[in-house]
C-alpha cells in the first residue's frame, strides 16, 4: 500500500458553482479545476495514488495509466503548494 | 493545468501598503512613511508612560464597537485621531498596554504587526507596544479586520461612494482606480477611497466608512449606506459592467480582504463570510474610462 494522502486541516475551502475555491494556510488563494476538484471532495479521509486513479477510471473515460499520471501529479502539485498532507 | 492561483499574498500585500500619517486638523502636513523599518523607529521613539491612570473611550467602525482602555497620556491624541468614531456604549473591551503579566482567556488570534502585538478573545483584547495613534490605528485594523466575520461583515481594500443613497464599493488590483473612481465620483459623497468595512443584515448589506487609510478628503467618514453593488475594477476605453456569477464574485471579493488569518478558523469564518456577500450582493466587473462619466454604466 502506498501512502496515504488527505487536505491540510488548515486550509479553508468552499465549493463553489462546481469548482473548490482555497484559502492556503499562508493565506494565498486557490481555485481547482473539475478534475482537481472532484479529486479533493474524494480526501475527507486518507486516500492512496492507487484509489484515487481509481476513482477517476470510474468517473471519466480515461486509462488506468492516465488516471494514474494525472492523480500523482495532482498530488505533488498539492503537497508541494501544502494544501494536501501526506497522512501520519 | 488543476489549480489556478489568483493574486497570490495579496493579502500580505494589502498589509504592507504605505501607511499614511497626517497631522491632525491638518491635511496639508502629511507625509508618508514607507517601509516597515521607518515606522518601526517611529514607534520606537521614547514613549514615557504617566503614572497608571486609565482613560476610557468608545470607538465604532462598521457597527461595531471597541471600548478602549488607555493611558490618559494617549487619550487627547487617540480622541483627536479618531474623533468621527468616537461613541457610547459598550463592545470588545481594549486594554492598551496593561500589566505584562495579565492575558486573554480565550485568545483565538494573535499577531505581531510592525511593532505592536494585538490578542484577541471574544470578551477582551490586549494591544501591546502602543506609543501613539497610529500604533493604535494599526491594532483597531487587525481587529477589525478579524471581528468583523464574526458579525457577517468585511474589512474590504476598497474606495466606496454613495450615490441616490447607496453605496457603489470599488476594489481591484493595486493601481486598477480605486481612488480615482472615487475621486472623478465628485460631488457624489465619499465613504472611503482605501479601506471600507462591510456588513451583512436580515434586510440587506451595509458599507461604512472607516478611519484607515486613504488620501481624499472625506465627507464625514464615519458614514453609512446601503449596498448597492460591488464592482471589480478594469481601466478600459468604454464605460460598462458585466455581473459576475457567484464563483467570479467570490474570486473578485477574495483579494481584497484585510484580514492576515493566523488561525483555520478565522481563515473558514472569513471565506464564510466572503461567499456570502459573493451570493447575496450583486457583483460586476466595471469597465471603465478615467472620467466622470462611467458613472452612466452604473446607473
Amino acid at each position: 500500500m502506498g501512502a496515504k494522502y488527505k487536505r491540510n486541516g488548515k486550509v479553508a475551502w468552499t465549493l463553489v458553482d462546481g469548482e473548490v475555491i482555497i484559502i492556503a494556510p499562508d493565506n494565498s488563494m486557490h481555485q481547482l479545476n473539475g478534475t482537481a476538484t472532484f479529486l479533493w471532495t474524494k480526501l475527507e479521509s486518507g486516500r492512496t495514488p492507487e484509489e484515487l486513479a481509481e476513482l477517476l477510471t470510474s468517473e471519466f473515460e480515461v486509462t488506468r495509466e492516465e488516471a494514474g499520471a494525472d492523480a500523482r501529479a495532482f498530488l505533488d502539485r498539492m503537497v508541494a503548494m501544502n494544501l494536501i498532507a501526506v497522512e501520519a | 493545468m488543476v489549480l489556478e492561483s489568483f493574486n497570490p499574498g495579496r493579502w500580505r500585500r494589502a498589509w504592507l501598503c504605505s501607511v499614511k500619517i497626517s497631522s491632525p486638523g491638518d491635511s496639508a502636513v502629511r507625509f508618508q512613511v514607507l517601509t516597515a523599518n521607518s515606522y518601526r523607529f517611529l514607534l520606537n521613539r521614547e514613549f514615557v508612560p504617566s503614572q497608571p491612570s486609565l482613560g476610557s473611550l468608545v470607538i465604532d467602525i462598521g457597527g461595531l464597537s471597541v471600548r478602549l482602555q488607555l493611558d490618559s497620556a494617549l487619550t487627547e491624541p487617540v480622541v483627536s485621531h479618531f474623533r468621527e468614531f468616537l461613541s457610547e456604549g459598550n463592545g470588545l473591551e481594549a486594554l492598551v498596554d496593561p500589566d505584562p503579566g495579565l492575558t486573554v482567556d480565550d485568545t483565538y488570534y494573535e499577531q505581531t504587526l510592525r511593532a505592536v502585538t494585538v490578542t484577541l478573545g471574544t470578551k477582551r483584547a490586549i494591544f501591546r507596544n502602543v506609543v501613539n495613534e497610529w500604533a493604535l490605528e494599526t491594532c483597531l485594523r487587525a481587529t477589525y479586520a478579524v471581528r468583523l466575520p464574526r458579525f457577517a461583515g468585511l474589512l474590504l481594500h476598497s474606495s466606496a461612494v454613495v450615490n441616490g443613497g447607496r453605496a457603489f464599493v470599488f476594489m481591484g488590483r493595486s493601481g486598477a482606480g480605486k481612488s480615482t473612481a472615487a475621486g472623478l465620483s465628485r460631488p457624489r459623497r465619499i465613504l472611503g477611497d482605501e479601506i471600507t468595512a462591510l456588513r451583512l443584515f436580515d434586510d440587506g448589506a451595509r458599507a461604512y466608512g472607516t478611519p484607515f487609510g486613504g488620501d481624499l478628503p472625506k465627507d464625514g467618514r464615519n458614514g453609512s449606506a446601503p449596498l448597492a453593488g460591488m464592482y471589480w475594477l478594469v481601466q478600459s476605453d468604454e464605460n460598462r459592467v458585466e455581473r459576475l456569477e457567484t464563483k467570479d464574485a467570490l474570486k473578485a471579493i477574495l483579494p481584497n480582504i484585510m484580514c492576515v488569518a493566523t488561525e483555520p478558523e478565522v481563515r473558514t469564518q472569513v471565506l464564510q463570510v466572503a461567499e456570502r456577500f459573493a451570493r447575496e450582493v450583486p457583483v460586476y466587473r466595471l469597465y471603465f474610462r478615467k472620467e466622470p462619466q462611467f458613472w452612466e454604466a452604473l446607473q
